[in-house]
């Protein structure tokens, strides 16, 4: 979620009431950093949802040294383990073991690296590409937006999936080309919505005011359009992360995607549904830390969402 | 008194069959659960098992297997072999299609003639292709040619199925099928069911249970759920897991292997030593008593069972010793070079699990597995490339026609269709034994086929699969060892 804030924080001095600024003297990045943090103090809602995705991302970064097995180590003969606390259970597996005997605690963690990896830097891609091309699309209509929506128009015909199957039947499955084809289906969407979005404010009094004060496009587009655009692609970026999330499990199942040894919370999820009636277990954890995901990136995004709308903040401030 | 006892029954039995009747007619309807929907109702295009679950009881074939796999005449009388490449078969009289059409020597030629037609290029064409053509003698009697002397001809006849000829030529006859068989197609809507009634003049005497419908449910515990909630009363493809679950389960030594072709043409795999370590480093047993939960025996160093002509009973299992793959490794020199293994997933039972389980005993061994799961038509691209073909790749292979030929023409020779192995002695053997025709001779080059292959490493030999199948509680039927399932053969309780 860094790089939304990046843009917040620039538009502060435009977008907020003057009278702080002028008595407060010090530098307009580090009194914002301020004022976010004491916004996230006051929400405890957006301070879980943060806490909780620090702790899965440090689970993620320090995997190899905070899991207790090899997440590839298998025993046949130690298949479908229930979690320690049940009957049969085994405090040698906190989680239990999957279908190959494997410590699902373990999977998991590691699973976090590849999840979360291919989640954010697809949401990374897909946005900024996407918000690009709706923002340039929307501000300067005529034939330029013609041209790209029609684009966006053909790819939206084509489905997701045949897509993905025939650009990695060319170029082989790997991290880097699952990435590449769920980018190439996902950026639509924050097109279309950027682009609509920039058509009605494009015609708002402020940015006509801008521009008759004679700011270039460049300066319109990202002080004046971009701010107001971050709290509908928020709201969207959090949906298409649990999308990317699921589809890359999705394709890594049909053999599109990450190869054996390696796993993701998705494709063990994925692989544990044959087993839901005897082994829950195998699906429940990698469904709930997937959820878990999601939650905590809806809290951070609900703050973000209200700290950068201004109406809301200051509704907020006010209160 | 003879004639009173008589009248006294057929009243006693008219007042049975009047009170149980209307309920017979009611309850003798079933439902089936088949792993998908077919791709096709054409009973000769295909060659796909949720197809067949469908048109094995509508159409027949020339012979059948009896419940303990022998050949015995079905659509024929009788048959013989005139010379080296020409059989001729005599019909059965009286058997007519569900649409009129008679089952005459005309009907079965242009079967036959059908299904090996290039411009038709049928799936089965593998099953056939020592046949060249089918021509009427009289009536009831049909000469077949082979280009060869085929001593298993007759077991590729119980698999041609016979059409008839006027249907097969009008439109829409993959979604129409008529044979002749126990059960008449009634209606099919694609991805939901399909429903068959039976056939009341069915030569062989009408079936007990009068309505069938087949429903494609394609996971496995759905199918388990629905069986378990009374909406079905036969599933197929069980997991091993699920079975203490179901009402009752019955289940059959099977016909399917699960190996890895390993390609000994180039690479680090041409090294015999490289082969035998593969083999030395997997655990059969464990795969057979975990993995598949006891469903499952170890397969004896070739990809054949007892019940197929062929197999080699003094020809055992490689042990499992991964010291002695390490010390094959060491002395072959291998240096912890990248192997490429090529596999699927979600189209055999545990594929991919298995593949996962065999990449981690090599792991554990010393090689370095680079395992590529594909999607299912890049692995088929794959499977059948004849050219730069994969190091090793998984596949499952069931030789339904109960001779070595199939198993070694298509995996084991130098020409194979979906072969990586080449060893020249070995092809010899099997092309000299697919022309014998004396049983004994032929039987002994496949023994030999069977020991030198096994100690080439022609193959990652894994386990043989058993068919499981759930049944309702108020459903009889026992399991057959080709996977056919008949619904003429079951009875409600």
């Amino acid at each position: 979620m860094e790089e939304s804030l990046a843009p917040s924080v620039i538009i502060e001095p435009h977008t907020v009431d003057t009278s702080e600024a002028v008595t407060e003297l010090r530098h307009p990045f580090l009194r914002s950093l301020k004022e976010l943090a004491l916004d996230l103090l006051h929400d405890w809602v957006a301070m879980i949802g943060l806490i909780g995705l620090v702790v899965l991302l440090v689970m993620a970064v320090t995997a190899p040294h905070i899991s207790p097995y090899d997440p590839a180590k298998q025993s046949l003969r130690d298949r479908f383990v229930p979690p320690s606390w049940m009957e049969g259970g085994s405090p040698e597996h906190f989680l239990g073991t999957d279908s190959l005997g494997r410590d699902l605690f373990s999977r998991l963690i590691f699973g976090a690296r590849v999840s979360l990896t291919i989640g954010f830097i697809t949401l990374a891609v897909t946005a900024t590409f996407g918000t690009f091309i709706g923002v340039i699309s929307g501000y300067y209509g005529g034939t330029l937006d013609e041209i790209l929506m029609r684009w966006v128009d053909i790819q939206t015909a084509f489905p997701g999936l045949l897509v993905a199957i025939t650009i990695i039947a060319m170029i082989g499955p790997s991290v880097e080309n699952l990435i590449l084809v769920l980018a190439i289906n996902g950026w639509l969407i924050f097109a279309r919505i950027a682009r609509g979005m920039t058509l009605s404010l494009r015609e708002q009094v402020f940015v006509r005011a801008a521009r008759v004060a004679g700011c270039r496009d460049r300066r319109i587009i990202i002080v004046h359009i971009l701010p107001n655009l971050i709290s509908p692609l928020l709201t969207i970026s959090v949906m298409e992360l649990a999308r990317f999330i699921l589809a890359e499990a999705a394709l890594s199942y049909l053999g599109l995607g990450i190869q054996p040894p390696d796993s993701s919370w998705g494709l063990i999820l994925a692989q544990g549904r044959d087993y839901l009636v005897n082994a829950w277990w195998v699906v429940t954890f990698p469904g709930v830390v997937i959820a878990m995901t999601v939650l905590f990136i809806n809290m951070v995004a609900g703050w973000l969402r209200s700290v950068s709308d201004p109406h809301q903040r200051f509704k907020l401030r006010n209160s | 008194m003879r004639k009173l006892a008589i009248l006294f029954s057929v009243i006693l039995a008219g007042a049975l069959l009047l009170t149980v009747s209307p309920l017979m007619a009611q309850d003798s309807s079933i439902t089936v659960a088949i792993g998908g929907d077919p791709t096709t109702l054409d009973p000769q295009a295909a060659d796909d098992g949720n197809e067949r679950a469908v048109n094995d009881n509508i159409y027949e074939t020339l012979l059948t297997r009896d419940a303990s796999m022998a050949l015995v005449p079905l659509l024929a009388e009788s048959y013989e072999q005139l010379d080296d490449t020409t059989w001729q078969f005599t019909l059965k009289s009286g058997i007519s299609f569900t649409n009129g059409e008679p089952m005459n020597a005309e009907a079965v030629a242009f079967s036959i003639n059908r299904n090996i037609d290039p411009e038709f290029n049928s799936e089965q064409l593998s099953f056939f292709e020592t046949i060249t053509g089918a021509s009427v003698v009289d009536e009831l009697t049909v000469s077949l040619t082979t280009n060869g002397p085929d001593p298993i001809l007759p077991a590729r006849m119980y698999w041609l199925k016979i059409v008839p000829p006027v249907a097969a030529q009008a439109e829409g006859f993959a979604e129409n099928p008529v044979g002749t068989g126990p059960y008449k197609f009634v209606s099919w809507a694609r991805g939901q069911q399909i429903e068959l009634e039976a056939n009341a003049e069915y030569w062989g005497g009408a079936p007990s249970i009068s309505r069938v419908v087949i429903r494609p449910i394609p996971e496995e515990s759905t199918r388990l759920a629905a069986l378990q909630a009374g909406e079905v009363d036969f599933v197929r493809d069980l997991i091993p897991e699920q079975i203490d679950q179901a009402p009752v389960v019955k289940h059959i030594p099977g016909l399917e292997f699960p190996i890895v072709r390993i390609n000994n043409k180039d690479g680090i795999l041409a090294d015999v030593r490289i082969r035998q370590a593969i083999n030395y480093a997997v655990d059969k047993e464990a795969i057979a008593e975990a993995l598949y939960a006891g469903y499952a025996v170890v397969a004896q160093g070739q990809v054949l069972n007892s019940s197929h002509f062929g197999f080699n009973p003094d020809v055992q299992a490689y042990p499992y010793d991964p010291d002695m793959a390490r010390q094959l490794l060491a002395e072959a020199g291998y240096n912890g070079e990248p192997i490429q293994f090529v596999g699927e997933a979600g189209r055999w039972l545990k594929d991919r699990e298995l593949i996962e389980v065999v990449a981690a005993m090599l792991t554990d061994a010393g090689f370095t597995v680079d395992v590529q799961i594909l999607e299912w038509s890049n692995y088929l691209d794959l499977l059948f490339a004849q050219e730069n073909q994969p190091a090793m790749i998984f596949v499952a292979h069931d030789n339904t026609l109960f001779d070595a030929d199939r198993t070694f023409s298509g995996y084991y020779s130098c020409e194979g269709r979906v072969s990586s192995y080449c060893n020249e002695e070995v092809t010899q053997l099997i092309n000299d034994g697919r022309t014998e025709t004396d049983g004994a001779v032929r039987e002994g080059m496949y023994h030999s086929v069977v020991e030198l292959s096994r100690e080439d490493g022609a193959f990652l030999f894994l386990v043989n699969l058993e068919n499981i199948y759930g049944l309702s509680e108020r459903l009889e039927w026992e399991p057959r060892q080709d996977g056919k399932i008949l619904f003429a053969q079951m009875t409600l309780k």
